[in-house]
């Protein structure tokens, strides 16, 4: 897996394991090619993801407009 | 039977893939057009976005990542093999162009949390004007993102090929996210220059990972 996050100033309270996760989620679940799907991507244990991590929010808000996209079709 | 489909390279010589993905499952190449594509099969119509199943399909990635040029789908995307053929036949040109920018490059993410331009609104102002502080809170953050960019561009120029700001900004302190297109053999230059800017900017906090498969510096349309 890509090297250790770094985290300076501010942010440096938070620990390794948690700046990992964000750092993947915030890759995996919010960027990337973007192809029409044919699943449902079910957010139910999502926030569990986030735990001490707040920042993740925008990765949640990522994964609602494209299940939202989908229930309208 | 769909496929979950990990990411697109050039067709070029690979080596067997043997790092296992969502479902257990080793992932093989489909050839569409000049492209390869990685993938594997897919069973059942719901996908948990766990820990193990995100990690999962992270690590099939970055395991073709130092030996490859390829561009990386999204965790989730399952599809049937003829919807694939079509997609990558309707934007074959956007894919190759992709492929072309970030090739010799991987990315470099950086989030600053910056205390610089923040809004202060007042308990009344909010309530008698939401509208106005809707957009005053608006602004704030466009300055911040604005400020922020333009000082870590300075640090990093002619370093990096291609920058994607934007914001996270769902709760608590906005923080400016920042991935750099950097070619491997500027990493280590790179990563110095940023090593310096963290040192001169003690009142802002950052959070600095890499090298990732270029996630940001993807052109297709985004559709649902």
């Amino acid at each position: 897996m890509s090297a250790k996050p770094i985290a300076d100033g501010i942010l440096s309270d938070l620990q390794d394991e948690d700046l990992t996760l964000f750092e993947i989620l915030d890759h995996v679940l919010g960027k990337g090619i973007v192809i029409a799907g044919e699943i449902t991507i079910s957010v139910a244990n999502v926030e569990l993801l986030y735990l001490g991590v707040n920042v993740l929010a925008g990765s949640v808000d990522t994964i609602n407009k494209v299940i939202a996209a989908r229930s309208s079709k | 039977m769909s496929l979950y489909v990990y990411c697109l390279m050039e067709n070029s010589e690979l080596s067997t893939p043997c790092v296992p993905g969502i479902q257990d499952r080793i992932p093989h190449f489909i050839k569409v057009e000049e492209f390869l594509v990685l993938a594997c099969d897919f069973s059942g119509s719901d996908l948990q976005p766990t820990k193990e199943m995100v990690l999962a399909h992270e690590r099939v990635v970055e395991s073709f990542l130092d030996t490859s040029t390829l561009l990386p789908f999204r965790f989730g995307s399952v599809v049937s093999e003829a919807g694939l053929r079509e997609f990558i036949q309707a934007n074959a040109a956007t894919l190759g162009a992709d492929l072309d920018k970030v090739r010799g490059c991987v990315e470099m993410g950086l989030k600053v949390m910056s205390p610089a331009g923040s809004t202060s609104i007042s308990d009344v102002e909010a309530a008698e004007r939401p509208g106005t502080t809707f957009l005053k809170a608006k602004l704030g953050l466009l300055q911040v993102q604005k400020e922020v960019a333009g000082w870590v561009g300075a640090a990093v120029a002619g370093i990096v090929r291609q920058s994607d700001v934007s914001m996270i900004s769902g709760a608590g302190q906005p923080i400016v996210r920042i991935a750099h297109l950097v070619l491997r053999y500027h990493l280590d230059e790179y990563k110095s220059h940023i090593d310096t800017l963290v040192q001169q900017r003690t009142d802002c906090g950052f959070l600095r990972s890499g090298p990732w498969p270029p996630y940001s510096f993807i052109s297709t349309p985004r559709v649902g």
